[in-house]
């Protein structure tokens, strides 16, 4: 039997020793890098010579007057709101369906929900190859002038191909919360309105929609910020291209600090993008939070 | 009555023309990678003329896949290995401490703090730093996963712990078990959902991540991921469709052979931590 005494020290040594490993790693890779982050953030270095000066906020104001990257958040922002739009829409209505009883529900479900285990790299390589050698072929036996040739090499049209990639794997998720919301409804409600005579229509607006309403905040929020920081996808559909014109602002920080030898100022951007994400999680979890109470 | 079965009718309808347009892209990759290049050119939709298995002959005449393949295998099982066991220990010692200590409620919003912050802000420094460390390698792979899964881990089993009352624990103590055993035999068995949680998202997350290895993995062929290998064999052979084609089905086929196998607890895992996370 441990003493009292001995029983507090083994607890206070175990407990230092659980919360160490991670602890250490967590400071050393998250928390070290962010504030070097800063500092650079401060000066011109250019990310391998050995000198640099610190120029204060210079950089931040340079941010406010620079083109490519007035480019890289109007771009990012139109496909978050395209890809929340597309996401929320289609998830509302396939969770409905797959709600309904079907015959072969849980085979729908299996199919549906699979591309959300792939992964956006793969995707992307496969929809390469469909936009290059597939798309053109349809829009020539259908007489469509704008798919003929490959849309992702297209200035004004590459955003599309990449956007209906996007859904095609990422609706997956929001539609298993759906799902899970609309399971929330109790039956009772449902069938009071049925027999009180309101038609299908009044019972989606007045029952379904106050009930998943929650739900689609957080979806609304996952989207935002998968949209905000797509990377991945990008790389393997356009490389940011035709002529920049899919430059994505997680690629812009990237390139300007690796292969820019901007990388004080690369890191001021991801500064100011870093504030902008950071609002919408704060939101997110204010979100879930309400979701709990709720529930 | 009629209108009922002609909702019905277009609901299958409905779902069976998205089932196909999933399937589509799939049945291209599987089609595709058993056609040769001529057959390809003519017939991009169809079905192979006449069936080869050349593709796959020269995919694996080359040790590349293997080496990617082990390589994706050990990152994201030693990363996930590692986070089952540390990140418990670490939620548990903070759920317990963090009322009556100020450190270890100090660590708690220092760790959950990191949530706010995505990745592109650190992402230039880290790399320098890691490379000043010599840790642009699978081994600094693996401790950057553990890392960049602490704050949601935390936040998850933190949460989770809150809801499970102590009584079993302090019985424990009062019998003279020490802190680990009362953790060990107690408390981590009852921390299996929030486990599994925690190991279903992250492990298609590293298995399926290209961001991180493209950072960290790049310098040497010896080192690649899964992915990494995917993109650059596809720069290397981008006129030669129907390898490419090969690669990518069997890029994907680990993980559809779990996914059939585990289709209902991946899904429960996937929403939990999308709702939370």
């Amino acid at each position: 039997m441990l003493s009292k005494k001995n029983k507090n020290r083994d607890r206070n040594i175990t407990h230092f020793l659980y919360v160490l490993p991670n602890l250490l790693l967590y400071s050393i890779l998250s928390v070290v890098p962010i504030v070097l982050g800063l500092y650079y953030s401060f000066t011109d270095w250019n990310g391998i010579s050995k000198k640099y000066n610190i120029i204060g906020l210079a950089n931040y104001a340079k941010i406010l007057s620079d083109k490519r990257f007035r480019k890289a958040v109007i771009f990012n922002l139109r496909y978050a709101g395209m890809l929340i739009i597309c996401i929320m829409i289609l998830a509302v209505i396939l969770g409905l369906l797959l709600n309904s009883k079907v015959r072969g529900q849980n085979a729908y479900r299996a199919i549906y929900f699979f591309p959300a285990c792939i992964s956006m790299l793969t995707i992307g390589l496969i929809a390469n190859y469909i936009f290059f050698q597939g798309v053109p072929s349809i829009g020539k036996s259908l007489g469509i002038v704008a798919l003929q040739k490959n849309i992702l090499s297209n200035r004004s049209l590459a955003i599309y191909g990449i956007l209906v990639t996007n859904v095609w794997k990422s609706v997956a998720i929001p539609t298993v919360l759906v799902i899970s919301a609309l399971q929330t409804i109790p039956k009772e409600i449902t069938e009071a309105a049925t027999v009180d005579g309101a038609s299908s229509w009044q019972r989606f607006w007045r029952i379904t929609v106050p009930y998943i309403l929650p739900i689609l905040s957080i979806i609304f929020v996952l989207v935002l910020k998968e949209g905000l920081m797509i990377y991945d996808l990008i790389m393997a559909l356009t490389s940011g291209g035709p002529a920049g014109a899919t430059e994505s602002i997680t690629l812009s920080i990237y390139r300007l600090g690796f292969e820019d030898s901007k990388f004080g100022y690369a890191i001021s951007e991801a500064m100011l993008v870093a504030i902008i994400i950071a609002i919408i999680s704060v939101i997110q979890i204010r979100f879930t939070d309400k979701r709990k109470i709720y529930d | 009555m009629r209108m009922k079965s002609l909702t019905k009718g277009l609901i299958y309808l409905f779902l069976t023309f998205g089932a196909i347009c999933v399937i589509f892209p799939f049945y291209l990759t599987v089609v595709s990678s058993l056609k040769d290049m001529s057959d390809i050119f003519s017939n991009f939709f169809g079905l192979p003329k006449k069936f080869t298995l050349e593709n796959f002959r020269y995919v694996f005449s080359k040790p590349d896949y293997f080496i990617a393949l082990k390589n994706t295998v050990i990152i994201t099982g030693t990363s996930v290995i590692a986070m089952i066991t540390f990140l418990p220990m670490c939620a548990y010692a903070i759920s317990r401490r963090r009322f009556e200590s100020k450190f270890y409620n100090f660590l708690y919003f220092f760790m959950v703090a990191g949530i706010f912050v995505p990745f592109q802000v650190k992402m230039l420094p880290l790399i320098k730093l890691m490379s000043q460390l010599g840790l642009l390698n699978r081994g600094g792979a693996i401790l950057l996963y553990i890392a960049n899964s602490t704050c949601e881990g935390i936040f998850l089993m933190v949460g989770f712990l809150s809801s499970i009352p102590k009584d079993l624990e302090e019985a424990a103590y009062i019998d003279g078990a020490s802190t680990h055993q009362v953790f060990r035999m107690i408390v981590r068995p009852i921390m299996k959902p929030i486990i599994s949680t925690v190991v279903i998202k992250n492990s298609l997350w590293i298995w399926n991540d290209y961001f991180m290895p493209s950072l960290v993995l790049n310098q040497s062929n010896l080192n690649r991921t899964l992915t990494l290998y995917q993109y650059s064999f596809r720069t290397e052979n981008s006129t030669n469709f129907t390898i490419v084609f090969a690669v990518m089905l069997l890029s994907i086929l680990p993980i559809f052979v779990i996914y059939c196998i585990f289709q209902k607890k991946i899904v429960a895992g996937m929403m939990e931590g999308a709702v939370k996370g």
